[in-house]
């Protein structure tokens, strides 16, 4: 089980990752845009075509504006993720000494190092229990969940739980996570670490990378792909309807009817 | 699957669109097969169909699901009977893990859903507004509806108005004679009530041609009134053609492949015969997204421009160009209805405002308005006398909407909202005396002084 698990697993999952990333991205671009599908308002430059689709990438504007509840839940889980992620290639090859190259001192450096660990985990955590209990209580969103949408909220909820638990009550060395990655990455594997916590966390991001290509997950990417259709410049307008005065068109609406939904 | 069990009617006989109706029995593995080749021609749908992460968000975005509360009218969910049948075939993640992902085999069962749900969507992108992810909606009930085209599964009424369209170029079936009829008659009423000789050329070699929706020769007389007013006021060269007296394209709706783009051909074939150097068309939200947005795709590089009247309107205004008097529309509160087409798919957002505030001194805006607004709940073409109790529950909105403005002039510049409308403001008039629907056009010709 430990040979499958240190030895052939990461390979296996890496390999399934990205294949299977290509293998969708093909398909999309496989697919023509075959009409002008804009929806507008419409970006006017391309400038504020990626600025448009950038701040619905990184700030998940759409939802901030429209539904908190969700954007709270969503944003705090990815954002969360986020940081783990960039936590993951920083923190273990540098053993949490990153900072110094700020001018800390090593202690600092661990220490900011664990902090900023700990509030991704956190953020992850909660987000995910909070997207998790919306799915469960929500009638609409209970009513177009398949089991799939679950296992993903559990089983991300599984990794963020058995890391945040190593950070908080079974520690592991930075330097013993280094050490079994280069032993992975050199292609010499060595043996995993004895710490339970790690070992069930290794698994189970296996798990998902290996899950990944045959789910919805990838939408990270496809967002991109998927607002790109109808976030665009749109077509010009004809000439002949040109105004010579240089009147602007924007009208500020002042009056408004009391009704929200 | 002999009879299929839906709540519209269905045509039997497919003239003009070329396709035989297939056997009941082959029916599924025709969809199959129909929906492999089609797949790869959208990249709207692919993304629907993988991206999706089922947040719910578009649920309550959506007029038709807060209409009937029915859960499969939800866009999510609406796009999953599809979606079920794609991860089914074409994904390897629902050829391995089926149920688990969503997958569905398709069975008669799910196909009969398809023909109900899908003529249950308004194709009026207000979802996609609101995707986080910005799935587009619209575009997989266009995509399911073109299959059941293949399959035969047509709609009466939507049927009907591709027959008249062939034969006549309108959706109401008026011959030549008639048009010029109804010309002569408003030109005299023009003449009426202003002494001013508005004359209305028909077929006549023309810098304009002017396609207006051929409902404006018979509920919205006042369009046509106000848009024949509209030419005359700026002194164009323009005329209409009796062979295309319609902006409608019903085939966006359903059929893009032959309904959508014979009409659009017509249209650019018609423009070149009378050597025309703009094609203007009239008050239709989704014959205006047809013209201005398919044409490249689907007719190719044009030797004319595409503008609509309210675009000409406004620029005419911005020119100095019109002189209005607004208080002619003085007993009017006026309310904008946004038709989704004409604001989310083909930028009808300012113009109609330049246009309103100089013709109306009372103008409200309802909310939410422009992108965000509601579709009249007719969108798709779903205007058949048998929706008529479901058009009703789904413009449940649209009436809060209007009364939370305390409008008595509900202006929609749209032919299918204005025929929406009536039903769905059934005894209105009772709450608000005088409650009357019409255009955008009604009102420039009720405030334009002719000279």
């Amino acid at each position: 089980m430990e040979f499958f698990i240190g030895r052939i697993l990461p390979y296996l999952a890496v390999t399934c990752f990205v294949v299977g990333l290509i293998y969708r991205i093909g398909r999309w671009n496989s697919a023509p845009i075959p009409h002008e599908q804009v929806l507008y308002p419409a970006p006017e430059t391309t400038k504020d075509v990626v600025v448009e689709i950038a701040t619905e990438a990184i700030f998940f504007k759409k939802i901030f504006n429209t539904d908190k509840a969700l954007w709270f839940g969503s944003w705090f889980f990815h954002i969360g993720l986020f940081l783990a992620l960039g936590g993951h290639l920083v923190g273990i090859p540098f053993e949490g000494k990153q900072f110094i190259y700020f001018g800390t001192s090593v202690e600092l450096s661990k220490e900011l190092s664990h902090i900023l660990g700990s509030v991704a985990g956190i953020f992850m955590f909660v987000g995910l229990i909070y997207l998790l209990i919306r799915r469960l209580t929500i009638l609409e969103v209970k009513k177009i969940s398949d089991p799939s949408d679950y296992f993903d909220a559990i089983l991300l909820l599984a990794i963020a739980f058995t890391g945040n638990y190593m950070r908080f009550l079974a520690p592991l060395e930075y330097v013993e996570a280094k050490n079994f990655v280069i032993g992975i990455l050199s292609f010499s594997p060595v043996a995993l670490p004895s710490n339970g916590w790690f070992v069930l966390h290794f698994t189970l991001v296996m798990i998902l990378l290996i899950y990944f290509p045959f789910s919805k997950l990838f939408h990270f990417i496809g967002t991109f792909y998927t607002q790109a259709i109808s976030t665009k410049i749109a077509p010009p307008k004809p000439a002949s309807l040109k105004v010579e005065k240089g009147t602007s068109a924007k009208v500020v609406t002042t009056q408004k009817g009391g009704v929200s939904y | 699957m002999s009879a299929i069990k839906t709540i519209i009617h269905l045509e039997t006989d497919l003239h003009p669109i070329p396709v035989t109706t297939t056997e009941p029995e082959k029916r599924v593995e025709r969809t199959k097969q129909l929906f492999e080749r089609m797949k790869n021609q959208c990249r709207a749908v692919v993304m629907a169909m993988e991206n999706c992460t089922k947040c719910g968000r578009c649920a309550k975005e959506c007029h038709v699901y807060l209409g009937t509360g029915d859960p499969d009218n939800i866009p999510a969910a609406r796009a999953d009977l599809m979606r079920a049948v794609y991860k089914k075939y074409f994904t390897a993640g629902g050829k391995l893990l089926g149920s688990f992902v969503g997958a569905r085999e398709l069975d008669d069962e799910l196909l009969e859903k398809w023909v109900n749900y899908f003529y249950q969507c308004n194709e009026c992108r207000r979802c996609a507004v609101f995707c986080p992810l910005g799935i587009d909606t619209a575009e997989v009930t266009i995509m399911a509806r073109q299959i059941l085209v293949y399959l035969g599964l047509v709609p009466k009424f939507h049927m009907s108005i591709a027959k008249q369209v062939d034969k006549t170029g309108n959706n109401m079936g008026i011959p030549k004679g008639a048009c010029i009829d109804s010309c002569e008659f408003i030109e005299d009423e023009i003449r009426e009530e202003t002494g001013v000789d508005v004359k209305i050329p028909v077929d006549q070699k023309a810098e304009i041609l002017y396609v207006p929706s051929s409902a404006d020769f018979f509920t919205n007389f006042d369009t046509m009134v106000g848009a024949a007013k509209f030419f005359h006021a700026i002194g164009a060269n323009w005329t209409i053609s009796s062979e295309i007296l319609e902006a409608g394209n019903f085939g966006l709706f359903f059929d893009h492949d032959f309904t959508m783009k014979s009409h659009n051909n017509r249209l650019v074939r018609i423009a070149k015969k009378l050597g025309v150097k703009k094609v203007v068309q009239g008050e239709c939200g989704h014959g205006w997204r047809a013209a201005r947005m398919y044409t490249p795709s689907l007719s190719g590089p044009v030797p004319f421009e595409i503008t609509h009247i309210i675009e000409e309107a406004a620029a005419a205004i911005q020119r100095g160009q019109l002189k209005l008097d607004p208080s002619k529309n003085d007993d009017k509160i006026v309310t904008l209805h946004d038709p989704c087409n004409a604001v989310r798919s083909s930028n009808l957002m300012e113009e109609p405002r330049i246009v309103l505030r100089a013709c109306v001194n009372n103008f409200v805006e309802m909310y939410p308005n422009r992108e965000k607004n509601f579709c009249c709940g007719s969108g798709g073409g779903i205007l058949m006398e048998e929706m008529i109790e479901w058009r009703k529950k789904v413009t449940q909105v649209k009436r809060d909407q209007v009364r939370a403005t305390g409008a008595n002039y509900l202006c929609a510049p749209c032919s299918i909202c204005k025929a929406q409308f009536p039903v769905a403001f059934e005894g209105y008039e009772k709450e608000v005396p005088g409650f009357k629907i019409g255009g955008l056009m009604d009102l420039v010709g009720y405030a334009l002084v002719l000279e």
